[in-house]
């Protein structure tokens, strides 16, 4: 149930009973590329010097297969334009009363190595969905979900919890 | 490099300075990297304008993913097997932040040596923007 010392409109509470409805139930299934190109990136975003997230000889020399995805990559969602709301980032969960979110938490537990050239596919549960009050907005919506990422073999290679604010 | 259990102990500190005087290029950077194109991290006019925050900021996932890099330095690539954080402050451009991992507890699991480290990444001026904990395997 909504908690009733947050100040929220009769529409607001009804779009939180209504996100409500989507907890345990588990969203399409989404396909993520893991590109040596997409390491890269990541690698050099997050300022890895280490080569073997850069130069395949040296992944190798290392023992990897390829290059190595740092921890918390798991590729990109394949954008799709035909799939609405797929791919753009930043937006997922959201609504006409809550339309702006920030990332409150992220828990990453890796299974197995992710490398370059994998197909990930993730499965998104809903695992909560609470109205609370906040200090800097008045009410936030805290959305639990866990995503679980298999790769090409079928084989779970991560699972990932996160928590966002929607307010 | 991978630590050895024989090498650790509860209470011992590794830290890092991970980034120093973070550039707009770097959160941009990052938006490109992950697909995160939220307009709170990259759209000056939008974040002050319109969201009411006094400049863009940067993205959780990359203050995570640079605190990351602290944990990978130190535990070895490939042996974080948990690694969870909280975002706690806002970081934003010009921030220098620096990543510490404390030992809370080795243990033995199914054979396995692991550590289990408390994580907190700091802002210039003190203030935690990232609190968390991981799990790495060692030697």
């Amino acid at each position: 149930m909504v908690q009733q010392d947050v100040q929220v409109t009769d529409a607001e509470r009804a779009a939180v009973e209504e996100m409500k409805k989507s907890v345990g139930q588990a969203g399409a299934p989404t396909r993520y590329e893991v590109t040596s190109t997409d390491i890269r990136l990541f690698a050099r975003a997050v300022g890895y010097t280490n080569p073997i997230y850069y130069d395949e000889a040296a992944a190798k020399a290392a023992g990897h297969r390829a290059l190595p995805a740092p921890p918390g990559l798991h590729g990109r969602p394949v954008f799709n334009p035909a799939n609405e709301g797929r791919g753009g980032g930043g937006q997922g969960g959201r609504n006409e009363h809550f339309p702006r979110g920030l990332n409150g938490g992220t828990e990453v537990e890796p299974i197995k190595q992710v490398y370059a050239g994998d197909v990930l596919q993730g499965v998104s549960t809903s695992t909560g969905v609470d109205l609370m009050p906040s200090r800097a907005y008045g009410r936030i919506v805290v959305r639990k979900t866990e995503t679980v990422f298999t790769n090409q073999d079928g084989e779970v290679v991560a699972k990932t919890r996160g928590t966002g604010i929607s307010y | 490099m991978v630590l050895k259990a024989s090498d650790l102990q509860a209470g011992q500190t590794h830290e890092e300075v991970v980034v120093h005087d973070l550039s707009r290029t770097q959160i941009v950077q990052y938006a490109g990297a992950s697909g995160d194109y939220n307009p709170l991290h990259t759209d000056e006019v939008f974040t002050t304008k319109v969201a009411g925050y006094p400049t863009a900021f940067a993205h959780g996932m990359l203050t995570m993913g640079l605190t990351g890099t602290m944990l990978t330095n130190w535990v070895g690539d490939g042996r974080l097997t948990k690694f969870g954080v909280r975002f706690v402050s806002q970081v934003f451009p010009g921030d220098t932040l620096t990543a510490k991992a404390t030992v809370k507890e080795l243990r033995e699991e199914d054979g396995q040596h692991l550590v289990d480290l408390d994580l907190e990444t700091v802002n210039q001026d003190g203030k935690a923007v990232v609190t968390g904990s991981a799990t790495a395997r060692v030697d």
